[in-house]
């Protein structure tokens, strides 16, 4: 087991940067988690990590070992793929055992690996089937077994159950996150699914143009975001942003917008103050804007009167689109809500939960209450 | 010597013809048998070629001629008997006697011990020798050649080579009638999992056409730590037709596509186009579009406008900034080139402009 550092690492293809100075540090038994847009790097840095890209400048090691010219079979890795391949002509156990023989490791070592990990994956009993009798899910099961039974330092996982049904990625996201905690062994993962990000990732790394945007755990990327991508790429549906111009008036701050005229908390006065008379980004999550009688009647000020222009019931809540100021607004409502589409109707910002970018870095203006995770 | 219609080809094989090898080895061997030294007949003997026809086998400069046709076609031997020596029509004929058994005996013995011919070593040749597609279906009929099935065409490029290679693409895809290495390349046709041409089977077989690449990539990357490019042809039953467009496809990911993993011949879109067209014209249509003034700003704007289906609201929301931000860059770019990027006609163009900026690495 190992953990894996990035110095200043920068891939580049002829003159096109696609990873800018990557600096990060992984460590041992950690999961963790490479997201971003499709284009972000996150695939080219995970290739770099098994050696199937060079390194252009910078560093790479892996425990205390710098791996750049380092081959790839001997870096120790194993990695598992969004399509998982498989040798038709040969049995589960024939699969298991091939990479296993090509590296020459003894019959009886390959036996003991391949029973083990058929043991841990719940497969013994499809040791002797050939793929094409295997269901999607036991295939997916096959696939990570040829990685688990390689015993590597360090697992590489690219997009390994895109090619799923939403069911049982369900599923095999569970079953992923409970396989690591058996094999006690560094995972480095990459989705596009901010879904899977969220719910296995120790620490979540969010890329955008070959940047590291964010590395933090799953909680404070939802909640203390470092900039508006990050706010907007975290979060399902992602979060709302409306252009407003920040005053003073009456001794407090207010959020004006031609639509809305909302007052910012006093706890954030101090960091606003110098946005005073500029305009800001103001963001809100569609799970911290309600309609419920209670919070509209305790929270007057942060009320706005919408007119309802799409409603999309999800079973346990309703998703309602609005606009202002020609700006789309998503709410994500109690089920309980009685918004009906093209009528008007109340909903308040929970201005507690309310997050505030500068206009030209696109940066956070304040992380009240954020707490570095390491 | 041989017959030589005009359509004959530089290219070694003689197979309409004797085979030289043999013919030199039928001189060989008659010498022994004969005490004689014998050539293959030439061109240059083609003026006193009639005289010896005309006299039966014996002409006025005393010269043995050995005539006889042979499976490949006739063999013409000639001979310069020593001085003093008139030979007659009878040793004539009876040299050609001797000579048409001993061919008979090399052709026996050369069959015996003839390679198979195979797809792969007809390819070997082919390649080598810069057939075209007629000469190559036309050797492989003379072959014999098994018929191919539906089936695709694939090659496969490494950045190193290991031996382990055709082992493990043995393996992967057992269902394959060529293999082929060379040079550090493989070539493959791989017999497609259904011979099912009906339309709607033809996107199932194009799914699992395109899964190769990823197949491919993936498994030489996890077993071997190998790092490969995919190539895959349309679904055809040509090889020759197949290999050529399997390496067409690589030049055209060297143009347009230098980070992807491989490219399938029926996904290629502009790509398949423009390849078309020289760098150098492309160069000049991107400039004349796009001038040299539209900042990374602009280009990225114009990027995620066409992403978004020309959708103002959802191509500010995903660039996060104001919808009159956008109407005003997009005004600039406009000012900057001369086409509105609000206007269809006009969109279209500069969507080119763009993807050839992001793409042609040559232009």
């Amino acid at each position: 087991m190992a953990g894996l550092t990035f110095k200043n690492v920068v891939k580049k293809y002829d003159q096109n940067v696609v990873v800018h100075d990557f600096n990060l540090e992984i460590k041992d038994k950690e999961f963790l988690v490479l997201v971003g847009p499709s284009g972000c790097g996150k695939t080219t840095t995970l290739r770099m990590i098994a050696g199937l890209e060079e390194i252009t400048s910078g560093e790479l090691y892996i425990g205390d070992r710098l791996v750049n010219d380092v081959a790839p079979k001997d870096r120790d890795i194993a990695m598992v793929f969004q399509s998982y391949a498989l040798y038709p002509h040969m049995s589960v156990y024939e699969n298991m055992a091939f990479g296993l023989k090509l590296r020459k490791i003894p019959k009886a070592e390959i036996e003991r690996r391949v029973r083990e990990a058929a043991h841990i994956l719940d497969i013994e009993h499809l040791l002797e089937r050939k793929p094409k009798a295997l269901s999607g899910g036991q295939r997916q099961r096959v696939a990570l077994g040829r990685a688990i039974v390689r015993e590597p330092q360090v697992f590489l996982m690219d997009e390994p159950l895109s090619n799923l049904d939403a069911k049982l990625r369900v599923q095999m996201r569970a079953e992923i996150s409970k396989l690591r905690h058996r094999l006690q062994t560094t995972v480095v993962y990459v989705t596009h699914d901010q879904t899977e990000a969220m719910t296995m990732g120790d620490r979540i790394v969010v890329m955008k143009d070959g940047y590291i945007h964010q590395v933090d755990t799953p909680m404070n990327l939802y909640n203390h975001p470092k900039n508006m991508f990050v706010a907007g790429f975290i979060g399902s549906p992602s979060m709302n942003f409306l252009k407003v111009k920040l005053v003073e008036e009456k001794g407090r701050l207010w959020l004006v917008n031609p639509a809305f005229h909302l007052p910012s908390i006093e706890e954030r006065r101090e960091a606003l103050t110098p946005y005073v008379n500029k305009e800001i980004i103001f963001g809100i999550r569609p799970e911290a804007i309600y309609d419920d009688a209670a919070f509209l009647e305790a929270n007057p000020d942060w009320v706005v009167d919408v007119h309802v222009d799409v409603l999309e019931p999800m079973g346990a809540e309703h998703y309602v689109y609005f606009s202002l100021n020609e700006e789309n607004v998503i709410a994500r409502l109690d089920a309980t809500s009685q918004a009906k589409v093209l009528q008007r109707h109340k909903v308040a910002f929970d201005m507690n939960m309310a997050r505030y970018f500068d206009m030209e870095t696109q940066e956070v203006i304040h992380r009240p209450g954020y707490q570095t995770a390491y | 010597m041989k017959k030589n219609d005009g359509s004959q080809r530089d290219d070694g094989l003689q197979l309409n013809e004797p085979n030289p090898f043999l013919l030199q080895e039928l001189c060989t061997r008659l010498k022994q048998e004969s005490g004689l030294e014998f050539s293959p007949w030439t061109a240059q003997d083609a003026p006193s070629r009639l005289t010896v026809l005309q006299s039966d086998g014996v002409d006025k400069d005393i010269r043995i001629l050995l005539r006889f046709n042979s499976e490949e076609g006739e063999v013409e031997l000639a001979s310069l008997v020593p001085e003093g020596i008139v030979p007659g029509k009878l040793v004539s004929r009876l040299v050609s006697a001797l000579g048409r058994a001993i061919y008979a005996e090399l052709q026996r013995e050369a069959k015996q011990f003839a390679p198979t011919w195979t797809w792969e070593k007809l390819l070997g040749v082919a390649v080598e020798q810069q057939w075209d597609e007629a000469f190559f279906e036309q050797k492989a009929t003379e072959y014999a050649l098994p018929m191919l099935p539906l089936g695709f065409p694939v090659l496969i490029r490494c950045q190193n080579w290991r031996s382990e290679i055709p082992m493990v693409i043995e393996n992967l895809l057992p269902q394959h009638d060529v293999f082929w290495v060379y040079r550090q390349e493989l070539f493959l046709f791989v017999r497609a999992e259904t011979s099912e041409t009906r339309t709607d089977k033809i996107d199932e077989l194009l799914v699992w056409g395109k899964s190769l690449i990823q197949q491919i990539h993936n498994m030489l990357a996890d077993e071997l730590g190998i790092l490969a490019s995919v190539y895959v042809g349309s679904p055809c039953d040509g090889l020759w037709q197949g290999y050529k467009e399997v390496h067409q496809l690589v030049k055209l990911q060297t143009r347009f596509f230098p980070g992807e993993a491989g490219l399938v011949a029926w996904k290629l879109g502009l790509a398949g186009l423009l390849g078309e067209i020289s760098p150098t014209a492309i160069q000049h249509y991107r400039q004349e579009m796009l001038k040299e003034r539209l900042s990374p700003e602009l280009i990225e704007t114009l990027e995620t406008y066409f992403a978004h289906d020309l959708s103002i609201s959802e191509t500010a929301r995903a660039l996060f900034i104001h919808r009159n931000t956008l109407l005003y860059r997009l005004d600039r770019v406009t000012e900057f080139t001369g086409y509105n990027p609000r206007e269809f006609a006009a969109a279209v163009q500069l969507y080119l402009a763009v993807w050839l900026q992001r793409h042609d690495q040559k232009a």
